[in-house]
Order: C-alpha cells, then sequence, then structure tokens
C-alpha cells in the first residue's frame, strides 16, 4: 500500500478557538491511482493534501507512507521526503517569478542533490513531457496560465515522484486550458503515476477512477471505477499509445 | 502550433521515455554535488537576488562600504607613513643609537628639570668609549644649536646647527653629494667650516656653486666645504634643512655645555646589544657610579624610537579601529533590516522552496550567502574606494600610501563576516518559516 491514513485528524487552534480541519479520516491509496478529492470550500481537501503530501503532520492518527510513519519524523526528514516521494501542484502555480521555467523546473534537483551534469537532461526530459522544449526559457510572466501550470506539473515530475499532488490544478484556467492540463495529468496517469488532485467540478473529477467526497472534514462518499466503462478515454490519441 | 492529440500522444511517449511511473525516490540521483559547485550556484542566485533589488542593494551597502573604505584606506595610510619612519629611522645610520640625557618619549617638567641637571658629555667620554668598547666603530659627540643662515642677502629661517665630529660621517650613513665633509685637522683646530644641507644651499646659492663661498651662521663667518645629499622628505617636512660643524668649533663658539649627544656606531648588527653593554659600563665607570645607582644618562636604540613611534600610531590606530567598527555595526545592521524585510517579501518563494524539498538549512544557507554578497558587494566597492583615496593621497602628499594584498584580504573578510554575522538572524527566521504557512502568505 502506497498511502495508508487511519484516523487522520488536524485540529488549528485559533486564539482559543478550536477548527477541526480533520475530523479522523481514514484512506487508503495504492500505486497508480487516479484520486479526485471533492468537497465544498472549508471541509479540509488542502489539509488532507498537505498531510498526505508531508507539508504538514496529522493532530493524531496514523499516516503511513511506503510503510513509513510519517507522524514520527521531523521538518528535514519531511522535506527529504517531499523532495524524493511528492510532486506538487498548486491552483497558483507556485513559480518562482525571478527565475525561467527552465530554472523553475530545475529547482527540486537543487533540493535531492542531483549531480549537476545529469539536471539539465532531466529538465528537458520532463519539459518534453508536458510539451514545452520550446518555452523554457522564458520566465511564468512570458507564459499563459496553462503553460504555467505545465512548468508547475514538470516541476513536479522532475524528481520521479511516488505521488503527483495537484490542489484545484485548473481553477485558476478557462475551461478549454483546464482540459488541456487534465490531459497532461491523464497521460502522467497513463505512465504510471500515481495522482491526487482535488476540485470543485465535476467535470474535472470524472478524469479520475476513483472520488472521494469531504464533508465538515470526514470522508462522506469513495466512489470506485467512476471512470473505465462510463466516461472512456477522453481523448482519441491516448488510446493510440 | 501543435494540435492536442499530437501534443498529448508526444507528452505520453515522453513520458515514458523518462521513465516516469511513481518509481518512488530519485534513484537515479548520483552522489551529493561538490560543495564548492553547490556553493557557487548559491553565489550566482543571490547576486541575482540583489540584481532584482538593485538599489536597494546598493544603498544597504554603503555603510559598509565606508566601513570598508575607512579601514582599508586607513591602513594603507598608516602603513604609509610608518614605511617613511622606518627609512629615517635607518637613515639615522646602521647599527648605531644615541647616548643622550633625556630619554625619548614623553616625560613631565619636573621630569624635565631632573634630566637637564644630569651631567654633559664631554669630548673625554667620546674618547673614552672609542678606546675602552670593542664592539664600538665609531663615536660621534653631537651638539645642536638653532641658527639662521645668511649669505649675501638671503637667508634662512632658524634651523639646527649639528655640531659633529668627522666621525659623523660612518656613525649616520649621511653621505656628501657635492665639496666634503670637514676633516680632523679642521675640527681640531675648531676652524669654521660648515656642510650645508641641500636644501639649504640651493635656496642660499641657487643655482651658483656654493663650495669656497663664506655664510653666516647667526652672527659668524664660516667657509661652505661640501653640500649633504638629500635625504628627503616626510610629512612634506625636509629632513635636509641643516647644516653641520666641527663640534669643537660649536665648544669654541657656544660653550661646550652644549653636548647634548653621542652617537655610536656598532662594528656590525650582531654587536649592537655588546655595544649598547660596553658603552654603559664605561659611562658608568667614568661617573662613578655605584651597583645600586641608576645611570644618569639614556641610551636611545633605533628600536626604542620605533616603539615609540608605534605607541603613538597606536592612537591612531584605536581611534580608526572604533570609527570602522562603528560604521561596520551600522552597515550590518542596514544588512539585517534589508534582511528582514527581504525575508517577508519572499515568505512564498521560502514556502515554495520547502515544499520542493528545501530542507531548513538549505534556506538558512541562501539567505546567508545573500547577506554575505550582499555585504561583500559593499566591502569591494569599499575597498575600490580606499585604492582611490590612497592614490589621491599618494598623488598630493608625500606619504607614501599604498594598498596592499592583505588589506584586499582584510577587506573581503571584514565584510563578509559582518554580512555573515548580522545575515544570521534574518537568515536562521526564513529557515524555520512553516511551509504551509509561508505558502499562504500574500
Ligand atoms: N492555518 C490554519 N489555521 C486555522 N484554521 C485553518 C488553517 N488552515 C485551514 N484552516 C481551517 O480548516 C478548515 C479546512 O480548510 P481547508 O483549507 O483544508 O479547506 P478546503 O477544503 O481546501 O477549502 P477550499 O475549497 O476553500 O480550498 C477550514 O475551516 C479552514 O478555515
Ligand atoms: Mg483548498
Amino acid at each position: 500500500m502506497l498511502i495508508q491514513l487511519e484516523g487522520v485528524t488536524k485540529v488549528y487552534e485559533v486564539g482559543t478557538e478550536k477548527v477541526n480541519a480533520l475530523g479522523g479520516v481514514s484512506l487508503s491509496i495504492e500505486k497508480n491511482e487516479y484520486l479526485a478529492i471533492m468537497g465544498p470550500s472549508g471541509s479540509g481537501k488542502s489539509t488532507l493534501m498537505n498531510v498526505i503530501g508531508c507539508l504538514d503532520t496529522p493532530t493524531s492518527g496514523s499516516y503511513r507512507l511506503k510503510g513509513q510513519e510519517v507522524g514520527d519524523l521531523d521538518d528535514d526528514e519531511l522535506a527529504e521526503i517531499r523532495s524524493a516521494e511528492i510532486g506538487f501542484v498548486f491552483q497558483t502555480f507556485n513559480l518562482l517569478p525571478r527565475m525561467t521555467a527552465f530554472q523553475n523546473v530545475e529547482l527540486p534537483l537543487i533540493y535531492s542533490k542531483a549531480h549537476r551534469r545529469t539536471r539539465a537532461e532531466r529538465v528537458w526530459g520532463v519539459m518534453d513531457a508536458v510539451g514545452l522544449r520550446d518555452r523554457a526559457m522564458h520566465r511564468p510572466s512570458e507564459l499563459s496560465g496553462g503553460q504555467r501550470q505545465r512548468v508547475a506539473i514538470a516541476r513536479a515530475l522532475i524528481n520521479n515522484p511516488s505521488i503527483i499532488l495537484a490542489d484545484e490544478p485548473t481553477g485558476n484556467l478557462d475551461s478549454g486550458t483546464g482540459e488541456e492540463i487534465m490531459q497532461v495529468f491523464e497521460g502522467l496517469h497513463r505512465a504510471g503515476n500515481t495522482i491526487i488532485l482535488v476540485t470543485h467540478e465535476e467535470y474535472i473529477a470524472e478524469h479520475a477512477n476513483r472520488i472521494i467526497r469531504l464533508h465538515d472534514g470526514l470522508i462522506s462518499s469513495d466512489e470506485r471505477g467512476v471512470r473505465g466503462s462510463s466516461l472512456g478515454g477522453p481523448v482519441g490519441s491516448a488510446e493510440r499509445v | 502550433m501543435m494540435s492536442k492529440h499530437d501534443t498529448t500522444s508526444e507528452m505520453t511517449r515522453a513520458l515514458h521515455d523518462i521513465g516516469a511511473g511513481g518509481g518512488g525516490g530519485a534513484q537515479d540521483v548520483s552522489g551529493p554535488l561538490l560543495p564548492a559547485s553547490r556553493f557557487l550556484e548559491s553565489v550566482v542566485s543571490a547576486l541575482k537576488a540583489i540584481r532584482a533589488n538593485k538599489m536597494r542593494s546598493l544603498l544597504t551597502s554603503l555603510g559598509i562600504m565606508i566601513g570598508v573604505m575607512n579601514v582599508v584606506g586607513m591602513v594603507g595610510l598608516i602603513s604609509g607613513v610608518n614605511r617613511s619612519v622606518a627609512d629615517l629611522f635607518s637613515s639615522m645610520g646602521t647599527n648605531s643609537f644615541v647616548v643622550t640625557k633625556m630619554p625619548a618619549g614623553n616625560f613631565n617638567y619636573t621630569e624635565y628639570l631632573e634630566y637637564m641637571r644630569r651631567p654633559d658629555f664631554t669630548h673625554r667620554d667620546a674618547e673614552a668609549i672609542a678606546e675602552q668598547c670593542p664592539a664600538v666603530v665609531a663615536v660621534s659627540p653631537q651638539a645642536i644649536v638653532v641658527k639662521k643662515i645668511k649669505h649675501g642677502s638671503r637667508s634662512t629661517k632658524e634651523i639646527g646647527v649639528l655640531g659633529v665630529t668627522p666621525e659623523y660621517q660612518y656613525v649616520s650613513d649621511a653621505d656628501v653629494g657635492d665639496g666634503r665633509f670637514f676633516a680632523w685637522p679642521e675640527s681640531d683646530r675648531k676652524r669654521q667650516v660648515v656642510v650645508l644641507g641641500h636644501p639649504v644651499a640651493e635656496h642660499l646659492f641657487g643655482e651658483r656653486d656654493p663650495i669656497g663661498q663664506n655664510v653666516l651662521v647667526g652672527n659668524r663667518r664660516f667657509r661652505v666645504v661640501g653640500v649633504m645629499s638629500p635625504m628627503g622628505e616626510m610629512f612634506g617636512q625636509s629632513l635636509d634643512e641643516y647644516v653641520i660643524i666641527p663640534y669643537s668649533t660649536v665648544g669654541k663658539l657656544y660653550g661646550a655645555r652644549l653636548m647634548t649627544r653621542l652617537s655610536v656606531k656598532a662594528r656590525s648588527g650582531e654587536e649592537v646589544d655588546a655595544a649598547l653593554e660596553q658603552v654603559e659600563t664605561t659611562l658608568r665607570i667614568r661617573r662613578g657610579l655605584k651597583p645600586a645607582q641608576r645611570s644618569n644618562f639614556e641610551i636611545i636604540t633605533q628600536s626604542q624610537l620605533t616603539e615609540m613611534y608605534e605607541n603613538l600610531t597606536r592612537i591612531t590606530w584605536i581611534v580608526m579601529i572604533g570609527v570602522s567598527a562603528i560604521a561596520l555595526i551600522v552597515g550590518g545592521v542596514g544588512i539585517m533590516n534589508i534582511m528582514m524585510v527581504s525575508v517577508t517579501e519572499r515568505t512564498r518563494e521560502i514556502g515554495i522552496r520547502k515544499a520542493v524539498g528545501a530542507q531548513s538549512r538549505d534556506v538558512l544557507t541562501q539567505f546567508l550567502v545573500e547577506a554575505a554578497v550582499l555585504s561583500g558587494l559593499g566591502g569591494i566597492f569599499g575597498l575600490l574606494a580606499a585604492v582611490g583615496l590612497t592614490k589621491a593621497v599618494a598623488s598630493a602628499t608625500p606619504i607614501p600610501a599604498s594598498i596592499e594584498l592583505w588589506s584586499i584580504i582584510l577587506a573581503l573578510g571584514v565584510s563578509i563576516s559582518v554580512g555573515v554575522f548580522f545575515g544570521f538572524y534574518p537568515a536562521s527566521k526564513a529557515a524555520k518559516l512553516d511551509p504551509i504557512e509561508s505558502l499562504r502568505y500574500e
């Protein structure tokens, strides 16, 4: 089992008030699953993503990533796991504005201490994967929203992570561009990656083959095999491969 | 533009090519980067961050620049002064020292009166030293009076008239440039002959040859036999504005009690210490001092003079270090302040870096290097300003001020250390930021 959460809670204390962002979530995710998390605003989707992505640790409960109990790790060990196992894609892209697309994609390699000589080759590899080779030397401000998100995806891919986490990756994009981004994820899933994505849109969630719905920090439904038969391949070309 | 379909298939193929597929971990990561190249990268990225805020960075590094300019400039100046003083001391004659009534350095009026009551040196003292001290090669008694020197309608201001024996040439290493020094017979017969300092001759005679001419020393007529080679200047002050007459002539004209000191030259560098001891013993015996009694004369060596000079310059150093320290602290606080601003402004960047795998120490290093580079740039500018300053001083004044290699190292070392020291608090603040909160920061 790749990911195993048992009774995970996350409590935020704001002043004297306590906010139960997660109220006891149990969830297992296997390798090469394509999971969508849905739910109303404030239901704890981002919080769950942060816990899974080792940006945050649960207040209580257990989270095992590849059998490793994440709650036991210190900040630097969490950073190492993020570096090696996790690729994040954010709604607001979160690219460094002063760096080129290439440098943004290269950034995680610096922290994973990849050898300098192999870096460029790998960056070009993922730039090709997201179809942005010709935009590599542009800065984020010179790219369209969809292109920026592709750069962010390339950055998430660069260390060949176990899980790709995307929190509303199409939230800041128009539906056409959003659809293009979804096809990038489609390709990644096909290539064997594990993808977890948060979305508000049903049509986006339908790309996944499992949908989890959160309500007030608890899982209210967990549907498997949504896709496959009912939706089929969204794009003909993808099936050619 | 590629069609959507083509793009997808291209992408999928590329993904297979790079072997994506959730293998987990970056297995094909080779060993850690060489620290040197890693460090270079962080310097380059620090320079980029600094370039993004050119004006702000420039203003920030101004304090460091002034501090470093002060340190390096003053060091250059003082070592220039030191060098010219050292030159002066060595021009006083190698391996020589003086025996005087008064010690070198400061003393108060009571002490002055006490020193003045000490017995004068006599010609016989000089002879005794020459005869009884095997480590001594030459002794020259010296007396100084201050007189105006005149020739025709031209006159100097009041300058030193040095009464010496012909041995002075050996004791002081002073060279006669033109004509000759006076000889023993002239000295013995108390002749009124004079050797002029170079600028004195120039002032009185201009282009004309002074040798054989007469001058008035005070109101006595002297015949010029030679002109000394110029020794140069120090602090715009000529070292050659004096004249030399026979010691015995000073005694005859101005009274024998005027002898103030004996210049003594040791046989060699190794024999200076022996000479010092022999001279002291000889004089103590001649004056009938008991072992318990203090000597009623002083021996001043060149190293004592140097030490005295260094004591004087030490005060300058302390003031300079104080001023520089204040400038550097102010500069350092400026850097700390701007780094705090930078950390706040770049909270989101820090969050992003942490999300993609940066550890606390990576962030710490990044901001420390940035502070050090910012401060180091200030140091480089300060160094350039100091070079300009020293060049200006060296060309406008006689002080041979110069920048040496070690002051470059000092400038960079000091400024980088200041940057690291004052950058540490902001950098550790950045390192401690929580990744989620930083990512949420607007
Ligand atoms: N740092 C925090 N401090 C206090 N409360 C927080 C914090 N982060 C999240 N919360 C609270 O936890 C709950 C879950 O937040 P979360 O961001 O996970 O929601 P979400 O499902 O992602 O919502 P959205 O769809 O609007 O992004 C919310 O009530 C939120 O106010
Ligand atoms: Mg959210």
